[in-house]
């Protein structure tokens, strides 16, 4: 088992109101599944990633991850837990724009306080692996979405996380470069990764090997 | 990792050019300050350091307190003091007397073998035992035994070159003085000064205390009272000792001079001044050899090169918060993939040092292309060598170093806290406390610039107050020519007879100390059936006839001093004052003074206006002016300043009767000015921190107005189509100043009030402070701010907002 929600609710105080962003959220996600999240806008995708990743937490039930309680640990604990094991990737792709493609791949590698020399082969591998050794010296801005996204997710794998989450990856992207994409993520699931990504689109969806609808906070159907 | 951090660090301070100018202009310009202030505070260190325990040398010095004068607080003291030190205590193991030989006073000294003589500046009479305690590096001669015989004398390496060339002199002889007080002094060392700037006395020759005339009334004064105008200097056994001496002081004056204090109504105390203190501890002590500095002085500059650093600090703080919200994107980022808060803070340390560090590099080579402004300003000499003394760039170092730490590390703090999933999500960033802390350094940059402009406005006036001050004489087109030899001042009345015929002089006379000149004779003096036991200290002065003519000093009463009234004096109105006696019976009223020859009647012939000699910052003294016969400067007052001509005229008129002596000459309005020259310069600094420190404030504001415009871009557009004028988005964008001008003027205006007025207590002659200085500084604070911030607003404010909002 990667995880297991149970009874996980996230409920905010918005101008003395409750609101309920997730509602009683049970779901359990073994090791080397692809599932996609659907939904309309406002229906929790996105705070439900978010959650899973540790980047906001639940305000009720329980979350655990690889058999180990995140409920109560400290926000240092968390951070070193979704550091270790999960990669994230954005809609917006989120490159650091002062950054080299080679720089941003490499960033990560840098807060985990891996050697110089390590680092240049396993950024090299992967800069390799997906084509753009080419580009390693150029900025985001010079690049084509796509291409952003690229390195976007190959910044997510470079620290060989266990689960990747991400955000409607190709809500940027055109028909083509989201298949390109997808692509990608259906060779990465075969070998081993586990991937939740969160998207409007039934084709992306149909690339996964599980479908949970949410709407308002819940899921409706799985 | 650190070289990823300065990697980031200089590639986003690329991309922000704008902010990276203003932060890299303004820490520059603060860097220079501090580096041109270091480098002069570091030289004014280490004075008197360079004799053998040197620590264990001390000075004796004087107050004298008299109910019916002021205080008298000096470097100097009585003739018997030092030597009887020396018998009573055993922890003083040395002892040496100097009487400063003067500036302006100076005997003409040359060569035996030439006729070309000169006025030598600091020169000294000495007992035998000045160089065991101070050290100099002899060239010729045996320090330890160069002043014991009679007649002697030591010079400097430089004035042995002066006088005979680049010859051995030992054994040579010098003359020195003329007519009776001539003397042959023969060289029996010689000392090199060409590395002795570093010393209180800083001195050019040293003539043996076994002389006659002054040295013998030394030698065999034994008052321990009165005439305290030689310089005494002990070496004890350890420098622990010293509180201990100190503390039998009294006891010791008291068994040795009550005979001598009987005969007098004021308190003498004696105090212990370590010597490597004198230079920069020696705050309200007179009578000191040359010019001493003052620590304060000091702290004053290194506070206000701080102060300019610190403006500058400011304005990366308020820049770098302000734009935290361009940075959310990328911290965001960074923490999602594994960047924790440390390693942030890090980064935007990393920023600031970075920033701080290049323009501490930058200071070193315009500091030194500017170092000739900073010699004249601070007065210093220091060389290109005093920038890379390592004490100096050391402290270079750790100045840039903390500068980046402390401009670095409150927006550090603020952005390394930014929150992921907040940015992420694309909600704006903002943070309130940073909003209030911005604004607080805002007011802090305007509480400087008001303050600033109030205090330069302050001290411009009291110097010019000071220049133009009725100083009770006129110092224009007045010219002093020292009659330093019996040569000259025994044809004196030759000499004015032809000076007055030259045309365009005015009046011809002479005195011993002219106006500007530090006059150091005094007499106890008191009134014909007074108690001699009570006399009141009155300064003397030598003149000649038509003095008060040539020099237009006001007459009150009575008549000025005819050529043959040698027992009849002229009294300044203080005199009378002092005494208590009316104008009308001042004329001829007797006081008697005692002298070393017993005691002298005079009778008060005239009694002038109260006239200023010297500083402001003294209280006109009663003063007692007596005919001199050989007087030692010739006054002349001219009709026209046009001098070059009447000089030439002068000069050739003096050389009909002086074949030795030279024509020496000073102007004296340009003496005067030489007196309120350290206000002058205070001024002159604090105009320079002062455009500097706006400059830079005006730099943060335009930065900062700059990106509040950018990021109101948007809803200015909405309220321009909401119908919105111009004046209004630019009241929007500039009423926040306003008010934070108004808190900073609330908060300056005391504090300036408050430190000027004290600056002005030293003042007994000064301009009161008045309250549209504080409204002129905040008016021209809010003048150069608006200016300031409109430019920018207006261009926000002008905009087509179609432009904008199409844009978002």
């Amino acid at each position: 088992m990667l995880l297991k929600l149970n009874n996980a609710s996230r409920i905010v105080k918005s101008g003395g109101k409750n609101i309920t962003l997730l509602d009683d959220i049970n779901l359990a996600v073994e090791e080397g599944e692809f599932i996609s999240l659907m939904g309309p806008s406002g229906s929790g995708k996105s705070t439900l990633l978010n959650c899973i990743g540790m980047l906001d937490s639940f305000t009720e039930g329980s979350y655990s991850f690889l058999d180990e309680s995140v409920d109560g640990m400290k926000e240092k604990q968390r951070s070193k837990l979704y550091k270790e094991y999960i990669g994230f990737v954005f809609q917006a792709y989120h490159l650091i724009d002062e950054l080299t493609v080679y720089e941003n791949i490499e960033t990560p590698l840098l807060y985990k306080n891996i050697k110089s020399s390590e680092r240049k082969a396993l950024v090299g591998d992967v800069l390799d692996r997906f084509n753009i050794v080419g580009k390693k010296d150029l900025f985001p801005t010079q690049l084509s979405g796509g291409q952003q996204q690229l390195v976007g997710i190959a910044r997510a794998l470079i620290g060989k996380p266990k689960l990747i989450l991400a955000d409607e990856p190709t809500g940027n992207l055109n028909s083509k470069q989201s298949e390109e994409i997808m692509e990608l993520f259906s060779s990465l699931n075969k070998e081993g990764v586990t991937i939740i990504q969160a998207t409007h689109s039934e084709k992306n969806a149909s690339y996964g090997s599980r479908i949970i609808n949410l709407l308002d906070g819940n899921i409706v159907t799985e | 990792m650190l070289r990823n951090y300065f990697k980031i660090a200089w590639r986003s301070l690329q991309k922000n050019k704008l902010q990276t100018g203003i932060n890299l202009l303004g820490l520059s310009v603060g860097t220079i300050c501090c580096l041109s202030i270091l480098i002069y505070v570091f030289g004014q260190f280490g004075y008197d350091d360079h004799h053998q325990d040197a620590e264990a040398l001390y000075r004796v010095r004087t107050v004298i307190t008299d109910p019916s004068s002021p205080e008298f607080n000096a470097g100097s003291s009585g003739p018997p003091i030092a030597f009887a030190m020396k018998e009573d205590f055993p922890e003083v193991i040395e002892a040496t007397r100097l009487v400063y030989l003067g500036e302006g006073t100076e005997n003409l000294i040359r060569a035996s073998d030439s006729n070309t003589g000169f006025y030598e500046p600091r020169g000294y009479l000495a007992d035998a035992t000045v160089f065991t305690i101070f050290t100099y590096d002899f060239i010729e001669g045996n320090p330890k035994s160069a002043l014991e015989k009679p007649n002697t004398v030591v010079l400097s390496s430089s004035l042995a070159t002066k006088l005979f060339g680049n010859v051995p002199v030992l054994n040579k002889t010098i003359i020195s003085g003329s007519g009776e007080q001539e003397l042959s002094l023969t060289i029996t060392g010689v000392f090199d000064d060409s590395n002795l700037e570093k010393s209180h006395l800083n001195p050019n020759y040293f003539v043996t205390m076994n002389t006659p005339g002054l040295g013998e009334f030394v030698r065999t004064e034994q008052n321990f009272a009165t005439q305290n105008f030689i310089y005494s200097y002990v070496k004890l056994n350890s420098p622990e000792n010293a509180s201990l001496v100190q503390d039998k002081l009294p006891a010791f004056l008291e068994a040795r001079g009550s005979k001598d204090f009987a005969k007098l109504n004021f308190k003498k105390q004696l105090f212990l001044q370590p010597v490597s203190d004198i230079h920069l501890h020696s705050k309200g002590i007179s009578r000191q050899i040359g010019t001493v500095s003052d620590i304060n002085y000091l702290y004053l500059l290194i506070t206000l090169a701080l102060f300019i650093q610190l403006v500058a600090c400011v304005n990366f703080i308020n820049l770098s918060t302000a734009r935290a919200n361009k940075r959310a994107k990328e911290i965001g980022v960074r923490k999602t993939i594994g960047a924790d808060k440390k390693s942030l803070i890090g980064q935007f340390l990393g920023e600031s040092v970075l920033l701080s560090m290049i323009a501490t590099l930058v200071s070193i080579p315009v500091t030194a292309l500017l170092l000739p402004l900073v010699n004249q300003l601070t007065q210093g000499n220091a060389s290109y060598g005093a920038i890379f003394d390592w004490r100096v760039l050391l402290t270079l170092l750790l100045i840039g170093l903390i500068t980046g730490l402390i401009a670095g590390i409150y927006p550090a703090l603020v952005l390394s806290s930014i929150k992921p999933m907040r940015v992420l999500k694309g909600t704006m960033y903002t943070n309130s406390s940073s909003t209030l802390l911005r604004k607080g350094l805002v007011v802090f940059q305007f509480v400087i610039s008001i303050g600033l402009i109030a205090t330069v406005t302050i001290i411009t006036k009291q110097v010019r107050f000071a220049q133009n001050k009725d100083m009770g004489f006129s110092k224009e087109n007045l010219i002093a020519v020292r009659l330093g030899t019996a040569e000259a001042y025994n044809q004196y009345d030759a000499l004015k007879t032809n000076m007055t015929k030259i045309s365009g002089v005015k009046s011809v006379s002479a005195c011993n100390i002219f106006p500007s000149q530090l006059l150091r004779s005094d007499v106890g003096a008191y009134l014909e059936g007074a108690d001699p036991t009570k006399p009141a200290l009155v300064k003397v002065n030598g003149i000649h006839t038509d003095y008060l003519e040539t020099s237009d000093i006001k007459l009150l009463a009575g008549r000025t001093l005819k050529s043959r009234d040698s027992s009849r004096v002229l009294v300044n109105k203080a005199t009378i004052d002092g005494f208590n006696i009316n104008i009308e019976d001042a004329i001829g009223t007797k006081i008697l003074f005692s002298t070393g020859g017993g005691v002298n009647t005079v009778e008060i012939a005239g009694v002038t206006k109260d006239f200023n000699y010297a500083s402001l910052k003294e209280e006109v003294e009663p003063l007692m002016l007596y005919l001199d016969y050989t007087p030692d400067w010739l006054l002349v007052k001219t009709s026209t300043s046009d001098f070059e001509n009447i000089l030439a005229q002068m000069e050739m008129t003096w050389k009909e009767t002086n074949k030795t002596t030279p024509f020496v000459y000073n102007f004296v309005d340009k003496e005067t000015e030489k007196l309120i020259a350290e206000e002058k310069r205070l001024a002159s600094i604090s105009v320079i921190f002062t455009s500097l420190a706006i400059l830079i404030s005006c730099l943060g504001l335009f930065g900062l107005i700059s990106f509040m415009a950018e990021q109101k871009k948007k809803e200015i557009g909405i309220r321009k189509v909401l119908g919105a004028s111009v004046s209004t988005v630019m009241k929007m964008l500039t009423k926040d100043f306003i008010l934070l001008i108004i808190i900073a003027f609330a908060i300056a205006s005391p504090l300036a009030f408050y430190l000027m007025e004290n600056w002005l207590q030293d003042y007994t002659y000064r301009i009161s402070i008045s309250w549209w200085v504080f409204v002129v500084a905040g008016s021209i604070t809010t003048i150069i701010t608006l200016v300031t911030v409109s430019t920018q607003a207006m261009k926000a404010a002008t905009a087509n907002p179609v432009n904008s909002l199409r844009t978002e």
